[in-house]
């Protein structure tokens, strides 16, 4: 009785140490975003959130993000004129976080968007979109114009893929969100 | 009017100071970055250029403290290393393996003495193949975890130090075997499995084990599950198959809130200590809350009924509650970045976990200060520390 209680356990306590942490793949760094986005000799700044600001831009959304889940970079010219900015965020999916990418005009126009991180699973829905160049449809948005689903993902595209074009959209509208808090400023 | 000029000249003097102030803080607020340290350190390139195709390694450790108050036994141990190896081979095909080492732990059962070897075991490796981007299917071959759960083997991406009860005895963790998985939408999924038996490496009899499991997400924030294992699980036998039913329920009411259950009911014939069908039944219910970034703090409830005794070898009933108090660490926006299964908590780079767990029993199964003499509880605090790499 006893050596059976004493396997189970052994089994189990060798068991529970063991890890499945798949981690997410990059498809786009971060650096090389902000350099495609704002080319020519452009300098960079982090901007911290404002949390005043932020609040006040995401009434009703019931998100409220860390800097562990959005940061802001400010993209100016040698002579400090503002160029642009940047907004990169991690949102939630059913099959992990992605990592989206907006960068936006001084007026808060979108000027390109990327999905930077995202994990395996989730890649071979996503993959189609990226593949189609689809998120430049996103170029050109306006500060309070969302994001249209139907030029993310075609109707015709898989269930999958198109709940993956809508938290593409949703991460979109929060970075939109950020970017017009840091307008606001 | 000379006296109007001067004043005019002074407001203009400290409306440019303020001005110049003003333009400073906001500058202040921006802190020059380069591109270069705006990338995350991400996976290791190796072989080619494709940034999604690249080689990632990653993995964690595990180090622990545990006291047991009725022997007033104590140790520390460094319980577990394990390195994984990611690749996206194609766009259908990714593959995804892991080596663990880890030491024997203490057990807290009379009779339970650990030998305190390292064991080194590939934990999971999968192969994965996605037929089509327009269907859900997803196809695993290999070793990986039972989908049918909550509480994982994973350390880090636990909620609490110890494992339950119910994770130990009332249901399998892993299978080596197939899985077809199928995302028919984001509220609704479904695997099928067929594998060697429950935790089994090789199989040990000329049976196979089958699961079904279907869990419907309402929201990013509700999961419940149902699912069913079947097959024979006696060495070098086929009949008397084992019946499990496992239910999971997951909900995030608050970005900081989590809570859950997991619900076991099992069977199987010409098994129990006394003959005739063998049966058990646990619930574990957990819950953790955190504080700010730092802090969290989790409860679980745990509770087996092995009413034949052959999960646990005895009839008995087994009951835990554990308190932990942690203190978490990083696991932000550069580098590993993950939630804890099906929420929005961050895996932490480290976390310190402090496990106070009561457990108790209908018989005297646990260790006392005096060999051979059994009691039925026990009380042990465990201190963990799990860091991602």
């Amino acid at each position: 009785m006893r050596k059976l209680i004493l396997s189970a356990v052994c089994l189990s306590i060798a068991a529970a140490a063991a890890a499945h942490i798949s981690p997410n793949v990059t498809l786009v760094r971060r650096g090389d975003f902000l350099r495609q986005a704002f080319p020519g000799p452009t300098r960079f700044s982090e901007r911290a959130l404002e949390q005043r600001a932020l609040g006040a831009a995401l009434q009703g959304t019931g998100w409220r993000p860390s800097e562990e889940e959005a940061r802001l970079y400010v993209a100016r010219t040698a002579e400090g004129k503002l160029v642009g900015t940047a907004v990169f965020l991690w949102i939630p999916s059913q099959h992990g976080p992605i990592g989206i990418a907006a960068a936006f005009d001084p007026d808060g126009t979108v000027r390109q968007a990327a999905v930077t991180d995202i994990g395996a699973e989730p890649l071979a829905w996503v993959r189609p979109l990226l593949v189609q160049n689809r998120l430049e449809s996103l170029a050109g948005l306006k500060p309070n114009s969302a994001p249209d689903l139907d030029r993310i993902a075609p109707a015709s595209a898989g269930a999958m893929t198109r709940y993956y074009a809508k938290v593409i959209a949703r991460g979109i509208r929060r970075s939109q969100a950020v970017e017009k808090a840091a307008r606001a400023e | 009017m000379r006296m109007f000029s001067r004043s005019k000249t002074r407001v203009l003097e400290l409306s440019l100071l303020f001005a110049l102030i003003a333009a400073s803080s906001a500058v202040a607020q921006e802190k020059p970055v380069s591109p270069e340290s705006v990338g995350s350190p991400g996976p290791i390139p190796l072989l080619e250029e494709d940034a999604s195709r690249r080689l990632s390694i990653t993995g964690f450790g595990v180090g622990s403290f545990r006291y047991e108050f009725a022997t007033d036994r104590s140790s520390f141990g460094d319980s577990a290393l394990a390195v994984a190896f990611s690749k996206v081979v194609s766009d259908r095909l990714s593959v995804f393996a892991q080596l663990t080492a880890s030491r024997e732990a203490e057990s807290p059962f009379l009779g339970g003495e650990s030998s305190g070897k390292i064991e080194t075991d590939i934990d999971n490796l999968q192969v994965t193949w996605v037929p089509s981007a327009k269907s859900g299917l997803a196809i695993s071959f290999g070793k990986f975890d039972s989908p049918l759960a909550i509480e994982r083997d994973d350390a880090p991406l636990n909620f609490q130090a110890t494992p339950s009860f119910t994770f130990q005895f009332a249901r399998p963790v892993k299978f080596t075997g197939i899985s077809v998985h199928e995302s028919i939408s984001e509220h609704f999924e479904l695997w099928a499995i067929l594998a060697n038996g429950w935790d089994v490496d090789r199989d040990n009899n000329r049976g196979k084990t089958g699961a079904v499991y279907a869990l419907w997400n309402p929201s990013l924030s509700s999961h419940v599950g149902l699912g069913v294992i079947h097959g024979a699980e006696k060495d070098d036998r086929t009949g008397d198959a084992r019946t499990t039913a496992v239910a999971t329920l997951l909900f995030q009411p608050a970005s900081n809130w989590v809570f859950g259950e997991e619900l076991v009911a099992g069977r199987e014939p010409h098994s129990a200590a006394k003959g005739g069908t063998a049966q058990w039944y646990s619930d574990m219910f957990f819950t953790q809350h955190r504080f700010g970034r730092h802090w969290a703090v989790s409860l679980r409830t745990d509770y087996l009924d092995d009413r034949d005794g052959l999960r646990t070898g005895l009839c008995q009933i087994l009951r835990s509650v554990t308190v932990s108090p942690q203190y978490l660490v990083g696991g932000g926006f550069f580098g590993i970045f993950r939630y804890l299964d099906r929420t929005s908590l961050r895996l932490p780079e480290v976390a310190v976990r402090l496990d106070l767990r009561y457990d108790r029993s209908s018989e005297p199964v646990f260790r006392s200060r005096t060999a051979d003499e059994g009691r039925r509880d026990s009380f042990s605090t465990t201190l963990q520390t799990v860091f991602l790499f």
